[in-house]
This record gives C-alpha cells, structure tokens and sequence, in this order.
C-alpha cells in the first residue's frame, strides 16, 4: 500500500515506529513507555527497529545487566553491513558510557561482560581500526564533562588483549589524539571550568607514563 | 459451497439428520469434481505417496517464498502465495527463527521523513499489519489521539472477522508439513486459539469505534494498472510490511 501511495499518488507513509516517536514527541507516551515498546518489538522479531542507546540501557537494566540474546544481537549491529554504521557505532559508544557510570552493585553481570561485547562486535566488522576511531571520538564529545569515564573506558580496553598489537597501539595513538581534541573543547564549551581542560591534559600525561611503563 | 464449508467446521458433536448428509455428500461429490477444483480428493495410498507430494510441494514452494522474502518481499504477498491470512503470516513471521517483520529500510533520512509525516499529518490509514503491530504493543488507543481522521480498508475488517469466525468454530487445529524428509505435525491449543481470538477482537472493536471510518476502493478511481491489481487481491492489498499510511487525499483510498 506504502508503495502505491507513495508511486501512484505522491502521498507519503511512516511505519509504526515513526507512530510511536510522534507519540513520545507529542507526550502521548513516555520516553520509558517508548523504549518499553521498542524493545517489545525487538523481542517480537521486528527487524530494522532502530533503537538508541536509551533502549539498550533500558534493556539492561530490565533484565538485571544480564545479557540477553536480544542485547547481544542489538551489539552485535556494529558489524552489520546493512546498519549505518556511524549510528551504530555512537550507540555503542553511549551504551559503554552508560554501562561504566551505571549502578551494577546487585547486577548479575559485571561491567566487564558489556564491555568485551562491545568490543567484539566493534572488532568483528571489516574495518574494525575505522569502528575504533569513530568509537573514540563519540566516547570522547560523550564523556567530555567526566574525562575519568573516558580515562576508565580506554585503558580497560588497552588491558582487555582483545587488540593485535597493531590495533593496539593504533588504538593507543586514537586515544591520545581523541584527548588533545577533548582538552580544547572542554575550554570552549566550559570556560568557567579550568579544572575540567586540566582532567583532559593530565589524563593525556597519564597515559604516557601508564604506556612507557607498560601498564596499559 | 458454504453449506458444504459450514457442514465441515461442524463439531464433532452436531447430529445431522440423513436428509441433510446426503445433501452434504451430493455438494461435496459436485464441487470435488469442479474443474476450479475448490476441493479436491487426495487419494490415500499404503506408503501415502500421494500426500507427502503434496506436502513436499508445499514445503518447497514454501522455503522459494522464504528466500524471495529475506529480500523484503512484503508480508501481504507472502501471505498470499502460502495461502495464509495476513494474521497467520505475521504470526509465523514474529516466531519464524530466519525471517523478520520489516520495519523500515532503516535510513537515517528515511527515518526522519517518516518521524516528520507522522507529527505532521492529520489523517491516518492503516495496514492489517500496523493493526497488528499496535495492538501488539496494547497501543491501539495512541491512534486516535494522535490523528483526527483514522481509515481502515473494509477489506482488512473482512479479514479479521474472517479469523476470528475460523478460530471460534475450530478451537484446535493441526498442521501437517514437510520438513527435512519428513512429516511434521504441529498443533494449536484451545488455549493458543483463546489468545489469538482476544488479539483479533480487540481489534474488530477498535475497527468497529467510532474513531475509525472503514473505506473501500472506488472503481471508478481505479487509473493505474497497479490500483487495478490491488483490487484483484483485497485481502492482501498492503504491499509493504508494518506501514501506517498517512493519506494526504482522501479520494486516493475512497
């Protein structure tokens, strides 16, 4: 019917979920109500939903950061050719930020568990160095206000051996450029926050010594 | 046609008196030698050769389908080339393992001219399989709230009626397949049959609201050759999976 109306007649269509973000739009529904729809839809073998990094969260926390089979194959979109992979890779960028600051004090899986499944869905695609850049620098305008989540993300996947050591030190350079671009921004974006261009500029010193001492 | 239709969807229980059996087995001799073959015999050999060619030929015409529709191929034709109502092909589409329930092609740019006709329009018609989706979600009030004018095709009430009348008459039901060199029995539960039935209520009430006005096509608007073909199969007229179709002239779809 979409394609007769649109072809023959010129009269434009939506699907059902362009419906449901309407509704949010027009607080006809909460935002909560409209992640719990997604993911209903996700669970219903609905493909091509396009989630945010809102329905992941809100998918983990529902199921208590356990995994699902559900939350994997949504990580696992990164790699996938059809998927617009600059989207994808900024959910994933978002979801890793929300999973380090996240309360998992009585979760069933650790952060760790999340974040080796990002990894693997960023490193199992074609390009996985070009995923990695673009990584960084969503994590990087993500976290700019807490450059330690920055900090703590990075060097748990410097440590995590899931890079090449070529990917590694490749990875290693992206972080330290991804730092020399947040440190400027910072003091653009917050000029009554000295402190926080100086969190950026010491994290970049930080890394150095970590990095010349092997610690990372 | 529909006594011998009505004298099968029986239950077991129904005594029918010898008039009316005779009268049953004379429609039904008469329309198994049909030539639209409307019903046909299937001869029930020893080594049942018979059957297992038909239900391999199902399967195979079944699993062509199933490749062509990983290509997007719209759920209504799908439905249709398995001989299935649109309820019983999304059904098996939301459990099937390898298939999905398209969305949208999944753009950026498609997503944000869809976002943006959804917050701009006024009037909305509706697919069976939209109707499917929203009442999925328990959603179906969000409609009328968000639109002043909803339409629905007579074609898709017809449709859901036509479920539902099926399903109270048949409680149970058993499918026999052909998968893997083999015969595959699966069954529905009354309880399975009770849950669809609730489905497909809520939505014949929603179609039946006030809130909804139920329109055909006009034959006298019938211009293109594809209008044309979408009359020929009314049941089926939606051609992409999922779609809420916001109608900017009403006169298209009256």
């Amino acid at each position: 019917m979409r394609s007769l109306a649109s072809n023959s007649h010129g009269v434009a269509s939506f699907c059902t979920q362009a419906l449901l973000r309407a509704a949010k739009e027009k607080k006809v529904i909460t935002d909560l109500q409209y992640e719990d729809a997604i993911i209903t839809l996700l669970r219903h073998n609905y493909y091509f939903v396009s989630e945010s990094f809102e329905t992941l969260g809100r998918l983990a926390k529902s199921e208590d950061f356990q995994p699902s089979e559900i939350a994997k194959t949504m990580l696992r979109r990164v790699a996938d050719p059809k998927v617009d992979q600059n989207t994808a890779i900024q959910i994933a960028s978002d979801f890793c930020f929300f999973i380090w600051c996240a309360d998992l004090s009585k979760a069933k899986a650790g952060r760790e568990v999340w974040l080796e499944l990002c990894l693997d869905s960023i490193l199992s695609a074609k390009q996985p160095e070009k995923l990695l850049a673009h990584f960084l620098a969503n994590l990087g305008v993500r976290a700019l206000t807490q450059p330690a989540t920055f900090g703590g993300i990075t060097h748990w996947i410097l440590r995590s051996s899931k890079l090449t050591a070529p990917l590694r030190a490749f990875f290693y350079i992206c972080v330290q450029q991804t730092i020399t671009l947040m440190t400027p921004l910072a003091k653009r974006e917050y000029p009554w926050w000295p402190k926080l261009q100086a969190d950026w500029w010491h994290m970049g010193r930080l890394n150095v010594t970590l990095d010349n001492n092997g610690w990372i | 046609m529909a006594f011998v239709k009505a004298a099968l969807d029986c239950p077991p229980e129904v005594k029918v008196n010898d008039k009316y059996r005779k009268a049953f087995h004379r429609s039904l001799e008469f329309l198994n030698k049909h030539p639209s073959g409307f019903i046909k015999a299937i001869p029930f050999e020893r080594d049942l050769k018979s059957f297992l060619a038909m239900a391999k030929a199902r399967a195979d015409h079944a699993h062509r389908i199933d490749l062509i529709r990983d290509k997007n191929l719209p759920m209504s034709i799908l439905a249709q080339q398995l001989g299935l109502s649109p309820f019983h092909a999304w059904v098996g589409l939301i459990g099937h393992t390898k298939l999905h329930v398209h969305m949208a092609y999944g753009t950026t740019q498609e997503q944000v001219k869809e976002a943006e006709t959804a917050l701009t329009s006024n009037a909305v018609c509706l697919d069976v399989f939209a109707l499917f989706t929203l009442r999925l979600l328990n959603y179906l009030n969000l409609i009328p709230k968000l639109y002043p004018k909803i339409f629905v095709h007579t074609a898709t009430l017809e449709s859901i009626v036509s479920n539902i009348r099926e399903m109270e008459l048949r409680k149970t039901g058993m499918t026999i397949s052909y998968h893997e060199g083999k015969l595959t029995r699966s069954e529905v539960g009354p309880e399975e049959t009770d849950q669809q039935l609730f489905f497909l209520r809520d939505i014949r009430d929603f179609l039946k609201s006030p809130v909804v006005e139920l329109v055909g096509l006009d034959p006298g608007l019938i211009s293109t050759a594809d209008m044309k073909k979408a009359q020929e199969i009314p049941r089926c007229y939606s051609l992409r999976a999922d779609c809420g179709l916001q109608v900017a002239s009403c006169g298209v779809l009256r």
